[in-house]
């Protein structure tokens, strides 16, 4: 059988050539040769073509030559590999290039008449499918919000430094568009991949294609999820007849209203819903007045009593099976509550209750099995039934014992286990490589190759580059001399795509650029965002650390949102060996011997005192004073000292465009305080600190205390961004222990509190960011918007923004300001005098009114559950005070509004 | 020992003579100790309490000086024309909201703009304390974005002080006119003028007033500059073009410029673009330009009188500006003139006696001179300092002027110039390579025959910087100059040859 499949049909793989970054367009197009990832001069691109299409697991050649093309393996198949969707699978057999255009893999079936092509395809497919594991793939959720999330995911880890982006580019239609040209193709993903299987190939991709090509980048179970979401959107359509299933995660509700019973969340409609993988406030971001429901199944590994610690603030409650487990119920502080049950092993229905009055929100779900330690509930045990993701075009498959045999006997014909390992089907070698010095124009690579030969679309070009190195294949068994080694290497796994080297290379070369992100909005230029230059890198790190980054990835700079992947251990291997002797080959000046002073005088020098290094470089968990630049303390594990001593004096020499400046121009030391201003001697001193790393002392100035704001003789002012009281809040402390927050935005007492006044230390140390909440206690927020309006009726509703003006302020006697401000045509002055009592505090508050108003004048003094007391005062919220003297106080709502004479003076006491 | 080790050693011994003998001949006179000898530098003592990062400066009558603070402090340090021991200081105010401009005329009143407003300030019973402090303007927004910084100038000839905002970040204006440049009459009035700002770092005025400010690197600015602020303008970042609606009067926004092109180039598609009037070439001269001030001491200060004088916060140092105007645009050079100074010069104010007083801070951005924050006074020492004096564009090269008569043998050579042109991408993305690069030759070099200028015909290129090295010129009495390299960025040629 075989042989007469092979005699008749000459069934070779039909190639079409590869791979994105290599070239080639769809089969059977004279598409010329485009090399969007840059090859370094002297690279041979026909050794590069031999090792990409695997031309050495047919064509047998000696481990050294072998080992210079460095080609990875065919995705692995049988039980442990990928269970693609079984008629996705025969699409894609029937013809690869078609599906995914680019593709390594040949057709196979190019030679059979097309009526049996399907037939084929289709015994390959039940074959494969049968060596499969049985286990049914977990589903993912059809669910539009992971794939948005999947999306930004898929534009910043670093997927688009090789495929196409989607998302607009910065620079405008035309750079997407070649970014998208320039792309290492994904093809037909929706057919091809059950969502979970896609999850499953994210999650460890060298463990599937063991040669690196599609590397791995760290992505946690959820990232998989959402980005494999994202890739098979096209599913989403099919998604919606398609029957329940368990997806991974919980799906949460928010509910919006005043709880304070977990059982008043019952019949409330959802104002948002989604899915998470952790039981947590953070789903929504909200302050108060809110409810969440957490739904779905845990799958409980093996049956036994299961303890649940439900820790919250304010109420919450756990409910299994539909009983209730743990029981955290009423508005409260943090606390902890404790429940026991029995489960069998197998889903159990699960629900979680919890709701959030005002102030502090906690919420937190702990476990135990019987005898064993307390600890987070793993998020993978948790699912829900939605609609899953279904591979497009799938449908019933049954498996046929005579298609299986079938399919196992063309596996073997065809030769398919000469590349993909997996099965118990013996390779089928052809002839030696180095046999076929002299038949380089002859064969796969004949122009006209006849029936018997494999046929490959290759390009002109590249045919004839391979042919070069076919009719040389004996020299393919000395060494790669190492500078072309690295290059060759950089070429065949993209490293291009992110890093440049000697010029060659980097993200804005090949156009996908625009899709390189800082995190966050760390305030670092390119180097926040563009992976590091690679020019002579095996001599700038250490082998060690080299090696940490090609074999595990590299996590130092944490504000840069592309991800250093790992291509597997051979490449890793391969590349460093070859990094460290191209780049080593002149030898490196040895690291100087230092001295405890040296380590000592380091440290001054990185510090606050010194050269302040700490303006821009972190230190292990110590943000720096500005910028967060790379961590000091990995910098002696990770540079060699010949590259740190070059460098420190002439950064921009060693990376063109830092932000690194020099602190020894022309090799002066600007400091000519510590050891004399001797330049070789403080860099070595910086050195020698360096070499601590995370264990060195920390550089004084990163230490920051609080800065508390202390009114000892008089009133301290605060102009600053203050929480609760806006970006131009004006703070007052008093030395009597009162402090207050005055919005000159919305011209509106926004806060009162007891106690310290403020710490400064956030705006007065770095780059002062954020909001700083008061000190001290007893704080009392008031309205937002603004506190005069001129209103028609006592009843008109509020009005969202006025006419008005801030006019500053000055001092009284005791150098107490007093706020000048204008309400349309009103003046108002604005004075507080702090009265403290026993326990409680009193500012008085003299408003002062010139000038007209066409209506009358209106002053909102409160918001909230308004109470009046006998005696003519207005207890607000339980928690303040407020009487009047001079205005007509009323409650409208649940406001506080006092009507003001204009010319006139209201006396408002605020008691708390 | 035997006789290879000893040979060893020897070599050794021998070979590390060698190199420490070569680094103490680089170490020997570093350029600060050079400069000094020109215009030395005082240092004022600080007093402990006091954290003095210097956002501006303004002199008041009687040897006093006002320092206003990052952390929103006013200090008033007497006897700053004295010995700098015996200075004092005295808290005017605290707790305004980071004031990064002051001004006063002498008549009580203090003008401080703070990140949300212009605010006045005065001392209403002389205790040297203030019990005033009015709003003036506050018609843009604030949003709680750090980056949000205003600074003030000293006014303009009609009185406006000119408040230039910063973006909200880099790339975006979230608050009402961030990334413009607004002006604030002495009634308080405030009018939008000018738009594509991204991150000053100062403002002022040249000696013809017109006004000009510090743009930094990043988007939209390949590198630092000094640009115009012409009213009705775009200088460059199109991150505020939304707040065009809110400044009617200066018509429709105008077109987006395109990423990736270069200046000249947009120039001709867009009328509103004001062309940058210099480039500090990044990590050339500077990586992050700060404030301004101008040399209007005729003579005072040296030899460079209607100079402008810039600081550089990270580089910690002043550079020095040539203006001029060719074709009704500004273009010029821009010079290293002292650095070594203490922390990172953020505020300058030039004094009528030829003191220039420079703040510095290192807060949030690092700089070379390592200490927090300082406040120093730069003098002319009253000697002449051998520089080039002019650098001005002609129809086919330029004219150097120099504060001495140059060596005509040595200057009238090609070989004792270098010289190569490059700009920058004009782009979205942050920053710029230098991109372009071109080395014309210089064709002539021809010394004027009284030995002040030098014609230097070579090629110009617009919107390049043209950058000129100086190592072979000696002046007549055989010194090399003290400044061997000049920047100009050039957008015009003028059209024909004056004088």
């Amino acid at each position: 059988m075989r042989s007469s499949l092979s005699r008749r049909s000459g069934l070779w793989p039909r190639f079409a050539i590869p791979l994105g970054f290599l070239a080639a367009f769809a089969a059977g197009t004279a598409a010329a040769v485009t090399l969007p990832a840059p090859m370094a001069p002297g690279v041979d691109p026909g050794e590069v073509l031999l090792g990409e299409l695997h031309c050495t697991a047919c064509h047998a050649a000696p481990d050294a030559v072998v080992t210079r093309l460095g080609s990875g393996a065919a995705p692995r198949l049988g039980g442990d590999g990928l269970r693609l969707a079984p008629h996705g699978l025969v699409t894609w057999l029937a013809n690869p290039s078609a599906m995914k255009p680019g593709t390594t893999m040949p057709h196979a079936l190019q030679g059979l008449p097309v009526g049996r092509q399907k037939e084929a395809a289709e015994a390959l497919a039940q074959y494969l499918v049968s060596l499969q594991s049985a286990g049914a793939a977990s589903g993912v959720s059809a669910d539009p919000a992971r794939a948005e999330k999947g999306r930004v995911l898929y534009h910043t880890v670093g997927c688009v430094a090789c495929h196409a982006p989607f998302d607009a580019a910065e620079s405008g239609p035309d750079a997407l568009r070649k970014a998208q040209e320039n792309a290492v193709p994904l093809g037909d993903l929706s057919r091809k991949y059950p969502a979970g299987e896609l999850v499953r190939f994210l999650r460890n991709p060298v463990a599937h294609r063991a040669g690196g090509r599609m590397p791995d980048l760290g992505l946690t179970e959820s990232e998989a999820i959402d980005i494999a979401t994202y890739l098979l959107r096209d599913q989403m359509a099919a998604a919606a007849t398609a029957a329940v299933a368990p997806v991974p995660g919980l799906k949460w509700d928010l509910l919006e209203g005043n709880f304070s019973r977990c059982r008043q969340l019952a019949d409330v409609t959802p104002a948002a819903s989604g899915v998470t993988d952790q039981i947590a406030t953070s789903v929504v971001k909200r302050d108060s007045g809110f409810g969440l429901r957490f739904r779905g199944m845990i799958a409980i590994p093996t049956s036994g009593e299961y303890g649940f610690w439900l820790n919250s603030d304010d109420g919450s409650q756990l409910w299994i099976d539909g009983k209730v487990v743990v029981d955290n119920d009423n508005t409260h502080a943090p606390q902890t509550k404790e429940g026991k049950v029995r489960l069998e092993a197998g889903r159990h229905a699960f629900e979680l209750l919890f709701f959030q009055g005002g102030g502090g929100q906690e919420l937190s779900l702990e476990w135990a099995a019987s005898g064993q330690k307390r600890g987070a509930i793993p998020s993978s045990l948790f699912t829900h039934e939605a609609r899953p993701l279904v591979p497009v075009g799938s449908g019933p498959w049954v498996a046929d014992a005579a298609k299986i045999a079938k399919g196992r006997e063309w596996f073997g014909t065809l030769g398919c286990s000469s590349c993909h390992a997996g099965t118990d089907v013996a390779a089928r070698p052809a002839r030696p490589l180095l046999e076929l010095a002299s038949r380089s124009e002859k064969g796969c690579l004949s122009d006209t190759p006849s029936s018997k030969a494999p046929r490959f679309d290759l390009t002109a070009e590249q045919r004839q580059a391979l042919r070069k190195t076919v009719a040389k294949a004996a020299d393919l068994q000395k060494p790669l001399p190492a500078d072309l080694a690295v290059a060759g290497t950089l070429t065949r796994l993209n490293c291009y795509a992110c890093h440049a080297r000697d010029g060659l290379g980097g993200p804005n070369a090949s156009g996908h650029g625009d899709w390189f992100k800082v995190v966050g909005e760390a305030d670092l230029g390119d180097e926040g965002r563009i992976p590091p230059l690679l020019n002579a890198v095996g001599a700038k790190l250490k082998p060690e650390w080299l090696a940490k980054v090609l074999h595990e990835g590299a996590k130092v700079r944490p504000y840069m949102a592309t991800r250093m992947p790992r291509f597997g251990d051979p490449n890793a291997d391969r590349l460093h060996a070859a990094l460290l002797t191209a780049d080593r080959a002149k030898g490196l000046a040895p690291a100087p011997a230092t001295s405890d002073r040296d380590v000592k005088l380091g440290w001054k020098l990185v510090g606050r005192d010194g050269l302040s290094c700490i303006a821009c470089h972190t230190f292990t968990t110590y943000g720096s004073m500005g910028i967060p630049a790379l961590s000091l303390d990995t910098m002696g594990s990770r540079l060699e000292w010949d590259w740190f001593r070059r460098y420190l004096p002439d950064p921009a020499a060693l990376r063109p465009g830092t932000r690194m400046p020099t602190f020894w121009p022309e090799g002066h030391a600007v400091n000519r305080d510590i050891l004399a201003g001797d330049t070789d001697a403080q860099i070595r001193a910086v050195w020698a600190y360096l070499a601590g790393g995370p264990k060195a002392e920390v550089p004084a100035g990163l230490v920051r205390g609080r800065r508390e704001l202390v009114a000892h003789h008089g009133p301290e002012i605060y102009r600053n961004f203050i929480d609760g009281a806006g970006s131009r809040a004006i703070g007052v402390g008093y030395p009597q222990h009162a402090n207050l927050a005055f919005d000159a935005e919305q011209l509106r007492l926004a806060m009162i509190w007891q106690g310290s006044f403020i710490d400064t230390a956030r705006h007065s140390t770095d780059r002062g960011v954020g909001f700083e909440p008061p000190l001290g206690d007893h704080r009392v927020n008031f309205p937002k918007g603004p506190a005069f309006a001129s209103l028609a009726a006592s009843t008109a509703s509020w009005p969202e923004t006025v006419a008005q003006k801030f006019r500053g302020y000055r001092f009284d006697a005791a150098r107490q300001p007093i706020f000048l401000y204008s309400v349309g045509g009103v003046r108002v002055s604005d004075a507080f005098v702090p009265k403290p009592g026993e326990l409680d505090m009193t500012f008085v508050r003299t408003l002062t009114f010139e000038g007209n108003t066409p209506q009358p004048l209106w002053f909102r003094a409160a918001k909230g559950k308004i109470t009046r007391k006998p005696d003519g005062g207005f207890v607000v919220d339980d928690v303040m005070t407020l009487r009047f003297r001079g205005g007509d106080a009323e409650v409208v709502g649940d406001e506080l509004r006092v009507r003001v004479p204009v010319p006139g003076t209201v006396v408002e006491e605020l008691n708390w | 020992m035997n006789m290879d080790s000893m040979r060893g050693w020897l070599r050794r011994t021998l070979l590390g003579g060698v190199m420490v003998g070569m680094v103490a001949a680089v170490v020997a006179s570093p350029q600060s100790d050079r400069e000094a000898e020109y215009y030395p530098l005082q240092t004022f003592p600080i007093p402990e309490g006091i954290v003095l990062e210097a956002g501006a400066l303004q002199l008041l009558p009687g040897q006093r000086l006002a320092v206003s603070t990052r952390l929103g402090d006013i200090y008033l340090v007497d006897g700053v024309f004295g010995a700098p021991d015996k200075v004092t200081f005295k808290r005017f105010t605290s707790g305004l909201h980071e004031v990064l401009g002051l001004w006063s005329k002498g008549d009580g009143w203090i003008y401080a703009t703070q990140r949300g407003e212009v605010t006045r300030l005065k001392d209403t019973d002389g205790d040297d304390q203030a019990d005033v402090i009015e709003t003036v303007a506050d018609g843009w927004g604030i949003n709680g974005d750090y980056h949000e910084y205003a600074f003030g100038s000293k006014p303009d000839k009609d009185g406006n002080i000119w408040v230039v905002l910063c973006l909200t970040g880099s790339f975006n204006s979230e608050s009402l006119f961030r990334g413009w440049a607004l002006r604030v009459t002495p009634d308080g009035q405030v009018i939008p003028t000018t738009s594509g700002l991204r991150s000053p770092g100062g403002v002022g005025t040249n000696y013809l007033g017109d006004m000009f400010y510090t743009d930094n690197q990043g988007p939209w600015n390949g590198t630092c500059w000094l640009k115009h602020l012409k009213p009705g303008g775009f200088v460059g970042h199109p991150g505020g073009f939304r707040w065009y609606n809110q400044a009617t009067h200066l018509g429709p926004a105008p077109k987006e410029p395109l990423s990736g092109s270069r200046i000249a180039v947009e120039r001709t598609k867009i009328p509103e673009l004001i062309p940058p009037a210099i480039a500090f070439p990044y990590n050339k001269l500077g990586q992050s330009a700060a404030g301004l001030a101008n040399d209007y001491t005729g003579g005072k200060f040296g030899p460079f009188t209607n100079q402008l004088f810039v600081g550089d916060q990270t580089w910690s140092l002043v550079m020095r500006v040539f203006l001029e105007q060719v074709n009704g645009v500004y273009q010029g050079a821009c010079f290293p003139f002292r650095e070594g100074l203490a922390s990172g010069s953020l505020s300058l104010e030039m004094a009528p006696d030829g003191s220039l007083f420079v703040g510095g801070t290192d807060r949030g951005w690092g700089a070379r001179g390592g200490k927090p924050f300082s406040l120093e006074r730069l003098r002319w020492s009253g000697k002449n300092p051998f520089e080039v004096h002019e650098m001005r564009a002609r129809p086919d090269g330029f004219e150097l002027t120099f504060t001495q008569p140059v060596d005509p043998a040595s200057a009238g050579k090609t070989d004792a110039y270098q010289f190569e042109n490059y700009t920058y991408i004009y782009q979205s993305n942050y920053g710029s390579p230098e991109v372009d690069k071109e080395k014309p030759p210089i064709e002539s070099a021809t010394v004027a025959p009284d030995g002040r200028s030098v014609r230097l015909k070579v090629k110009l290129t617009p919107g390049h910087v043209h950058e000129l090295k100086l190592p072979g010129v000696r002046s007549a009495l055989g010194a090399p100059l003290l400044h061997t390299v000049a920047y100009y960025w050039l957008n015009e040629i003028p059209k024909t040859a004056a004088r």
